[in-house]
């Protein structure tokens, strides 16, 4: 994917935007995933949202631990693991958090 | 304020609805898109121009790989000022009117169709079938700002900001299940509707350049003012260290 060559480096870009597509695939699957969770368990306001960044942390937690040391092989930064894709799944998370909030918890319906 | 409660009917016929709808609807265009695109035919001339300028940004881009050589003989064919493929090639500047192409007006006709037609008859009609219920409410506190955005037409002024109306949680549906389509259909889908009016508005559905002569100028300049840098330098000893 990519080699250190003095200062220069010699990047693929399809590969990183392959990468990056993961990357995103991973953190759509988070944010529904973890939305339906704080949705079923009735998380509501501030906990719900502190649920959905202690989940997507872990995921780039996860992440980090299985690339191991080959990490700087894939993504450029590290902290592009952790910040590049948490706003956009926000969304995600909230759909779904409201959905399943509202299917499932009894005292608003 | 006294607590609202919904009929939970409502969650059975109107909340779960809209989703599936939503959802079901995106997929559905995702595959008349797939189904209704014919291959386009493109004429030699302006394939062949297309190419040319595709390899000559492909030579900037990468020509750090190449020996300097090989970079300077292809910079050359492109830009010699007596013989070079850009100096060369004399094209009559054709902007084309779309209106007069029949061809491009078809399927410009098609990518508009399929894109009002979710837009207009399935939100219309979901305005109308599901005018004015309360779905849902938000599991977290919003301010009054919010009001305009999670109850379209519901004007009541005493409301909670968390309540949802039903056209609100269709439009929240739509923006929401984006990243969802990436994960089902794959990462260059035809269902997300939004991404499709923003192509719309910044003209980027028209990927040939018009006026073919103006863009081999540019190009041609460009590609002029590139200098070779070798980037494999000590290659061998890096790989052998």
């Amino acid at each position: 994917m990519m080699m250190k060559n003095d200062q220069l480096l010699a990047l693929s870009e399809s590969a990183i935007r392959y990468n990056h597509f993961l990357l995103d695939y991973c953190q759509t699957s988070i944010s529904a995933l973890s939305g339906c969770t704080a949705g079923i368990i009735g998380l509501t306001g501030l906990y719900g949202f502190l649920f959905y960044f202690i989940c997507s942390i872990l995921m780039s937690f996860v992440l980090v631990a299985f690339l191991g040391k080959n990490k700087s092989d894939y993504f450029l930064s590290t902290q592009s693991l952790f910040t590049s894709t948490i706003w956009s799944g926000l969304q995600t998370y909230l759909l779904f958090w409201t959905f399943l909030y509202g299917m499932c918890i009894d005292s608003i319906i | 304020m006294a607590e609202l409660l919904l009929d939970s009917k409502i969650r059975f016929w109107v909340f779960l609805p809209l989703m599936a709808i939503t959802f079901l609807v995106g997929i559905i265009k995702h595959y008349l898109f797939i189904f209704m695109s014919n291959d386009k035919t493109v004429d030699k001339q302006q394939l062949t121009d297309s190419q040319a300028l595709l390899r000559s940004r492909l030579i900037r881009e990468n020509g750090k790989y190449l020996p300097k050589e090989s970079f300077l003989m292809r910079k050359n064919y492109f830009t010699n000022e007596d013989s070079g493929f850009f100096v060369k090639q004399k094209r009559q500047s054709t902007v084309k009117n779309p209106m007069s192409d029949p061809k491009a007006m078809t399927e410009m006709l098609k990518g508009n169709f399929l894109n009002m037609i979710p837009m207009v008859v399935i939100g219309g009609w979901i305005n109308w079938a599901y005018a004015g219920f309360l779905c849902t409410k938000v599991p977290f506190p919003l301010t009054f700002r919010f009001k305009p955005m999670l109850q379209k037409d519901v004007n009541l002024v005493s409301l909670d900001a968390s309540w949802v109306s039903s056209a609100s949680w269709y439009i929240i549906n739509l923006f929401g299940l984006r990243s969802m389509y990436n994960l089902v259909l794959g990462e260059n889908n035809a269902a997300d509707q939004t991404k499709a009016m923003q192509d719309q508005m910044s003209g980027a559905a028209l990927s040939m350049p018009d006026d073919i002569s103006k863009a081999f100028k540019a190009e041609n300049e460009s590609l002029t003012i590139t200098e070779h840098k070798w980037l494999l330098k000590g290659i061998e000893q890096s790989f052998l260290n």
